[in-house]
């Protein structure tokens, strides 16, 4: 389950899938101007809890948080970007614009 | 709002096209206070959609052309008034090969000098970084004397009996014209140059409402930045690289994704100066839905900081505590006002002029912003690859204040840098620069008809000068 702050919403990802693609396949609005291809960084969410219940960084996602890693509080430490990464276990993220559309 | 491209196939003509969303025009129509007719002075001219030569950025014959061409004729700043209060006070400057003694002769004379000695041609004063204040030009080399008005003082008693062949009258150091606008000091190598006001045109008009006179030069710096200094200079004439350069303002803060930027040229385009005002923080209005303002400003809160004309500003609150229907922008605006004097001359500030960056660009080379911000872009001597990019806060003084002296200039080394928003602006403009060697396809470079517009504004006027069509 992934519980977003701080509209609190909360919905279920399959673990093929990435948090922002299943947001939106179950109606939820999220910020993005790429569709989802990791390019523009605008999904970017801070995880609050549940870190370890999400897959690995790969190099691909670290190389789009670090050239935006100056821009967000704390240098980008513990943030990610939800349309690349995928959830194993319960996770709790904060994400401004995600609610029922 | 949307365009779609069949709308555009069917009823605009090439430059009419505009982003999604409220336009500035649009915006200005929301302000509480009168609005000043210089942001109503809004004129746009589709100049073409032809291909952009690459060699006006990679060639060397092209960069030569440019200095035989362009700066040995074009009216430059050279420094700030304020560099120089003090009779005697000079500084150097230079560009690509020549160098200027700029020094204040009398109380309210400021006169520029070839920094050479007429003697073996020894360059006279090396301080180009701040000013000076000495009762003469005296060459480190022979020691050959000149006044600071020029006229020659003294050639050494121990070498003088050598130089019976010199007419003591007429070997002053060889004047360059100066004439300056509103505390800005400008130069021009062309005896023949019209004046310096005529060049500039209206845009002193515009500035009636933002004076430099009264400002204070806070901060100088300046760094060595690896592309064309017309790349570096256009990384800030146009914003809609935002989107992709700087993904931290996506969401609509800092300006938004750059999409709605309204582009001024003037009198079809022949007016050496230029502006663009880009959109206060306000919801993208290319997201795939549309973000509140409530929710922009919970995220501002959030981040713990936001930034209106590019300058930080610290923002704390909840949202929960405002209004309701506020937005991002008055709120920024509000901040503004308390934090201290903006210097706006006639009338209250709105609120575009103290959320948006409005920028404007005189040709060929300065960015005088309403806000502190200032630019200038150099070339690095003759390199075409090299540019001096220079930032400088030109900050309002609350009313009575003394004026502290002018900062110096601070050389940034290649791992410093001028901040965030700056920094991604310098890598990408060296990444263009190497880019535009990589390869030579066909034709030229492919830019949009409107957002680009400043872009082709500045490279038809530079081929005017290259020309000599100016």
């Amino acid at each position: 389950m992934i519980h977003v702050k701080p509209s609190g919403v909360s919905f279920e990802a399959e673990a093929d899938e990435t948090i922002m693609a299943a947001a939106i396949r179950q109606g939820f609005s999220w910020p993005t101007i790429c569709g989802g291809q990791g390019t523009c960084k605008t999904c970017v969410c801070l995880i609050l809890e549940g870190k370890s219940n999400l897959i690995d960084i790969d190099v691909f996602e670290r190389e789009a948080l670090a050239s935006i890693a100056e821009t967000l509080p704390d240098q980008g430490e513990g943030w990610r970007l939800a349309c690349q990464t995928k959830a194993t276990g319960e996770v709790t993220l904060r994400k401004i614009g995600v609610r029922s559309i | 709002m949307a365009t779609t491209k069949e709308d555009l196939d069917r009823t605009l003509a090439p430059g009419e096209a505009r982003s999604r969303g409220r336009q500035i025009q649009d915006l200005l129509d929301d302000e509480k206070v009168e609005v000043p007719w210089q942001l109503r002075h809004a004129e746009y001219t589709y100049l073409g959609s032809e291909p952009l030569d690459r060699d006006h950025y990679i060639s060397q014959e092209w960069c030569d052309k440019e200095i035989e061409n362009l700066w040995s004729r074009v009216w430059q700043l050279a420094c700030f008034e304020q560099d120089i209060p003090e009779v005697g006070d000079h500084i150097v400057y230079d560009i690509v090969d020549w160098s200027f003694i700029i020094v204040r002769t009398e109380k309210d004379t400021v006169k520029a000098f070839y920094n050479s000695c007429l003697h073996r041609g020894r360059r006279l004063c090396s301080n180009e970084l701040e000013p000076a204040n000495r009762p003469e030009f005296r060459c480190p080399f022979h020691g050959l004397t000149w006044n600071i008005d020029g006229s020659l003082k003294a050639i050494p008693p121990s070498i003088e009996f050598d130089f019976p062949h010199v007419d003591r009258d007429k070997f002053g150091l060889p004047e360059v014209r100066c004439e300056i606008w509103d505390g800005l000091v400008f130069i021009n190598i062309d005896d023949d140059a019209e004046p310096l006001m005529d060049f500039l045109g209206d845009i002193t008009k515009h500035f009636e409402r933002w004076p430099f006179a009264t400002r204070w030069k806070a901060t100088h710096s300046a760094k060595i930045v690896d592309s064309n200094w017309k790349l570096a200079q256009e990384a800030f004439m146009e914003a809609f690289h935002v989107l992709a350069t700087h993904p931290q303002m996506t969401m609509g803060l800092l300006g938004g994704d750059g999409s709605n930027t309204e582009y001024n040229i003037y009198d079809g385009g022949d007016a050496n100066w230029s502006r663009m005002t880009m959109a206060p923080p306000m919801p993208n209005p290319n997201l795939p839905y549309e973000l509140t303002e409530q929710e922009l400003i919970e995220e501002m809160f959030f981040r713990g900081e936001s930034v209106s004309e590019m300058g930080t500003q610290k923002m704390e609150g909840s949202v929960d505590d405002l209004p309701e229907g506020t937005t991002t922008r008055q709120l920024l605006a509000e901040a503004a006002r308390k934090a201290g004097p903006n210097g706006f001359v006639g009338g209250e500030p709105t609120d575009i002029e103290l959320t948006s960056a409005i920028q404007y660009h005189v040709f060929p080379n300065i960015s005088p912003w309403p806000g502190p911000i200032f630019y200038r872009h150099r070339p690095y001597g003759r390199d075409p690859d090299k540019c001096i990019m220079e930032i400088m806060m030109m900050v309002s003084l609350p009313e009575g204040a003394e004026r502290p002296p002018a900062a110096k200039i601070k050389w940034l080394g290649p791992d410093e840098h001028f901040g965030n928003i700056f920094n991604q602006d310098v890598e990408n403009v060296a990444e263009v620069q190497r880019g535009l060697k990589a390869a030579k396809p066909p034709g030229g470079l492919t830019l949009g008809n409107y957002q680009d517009i400043k872009v082709r504004w500045h490279h038809r006027l530079l081929e005017k000068w290259v020309n000599r069509e100016i």
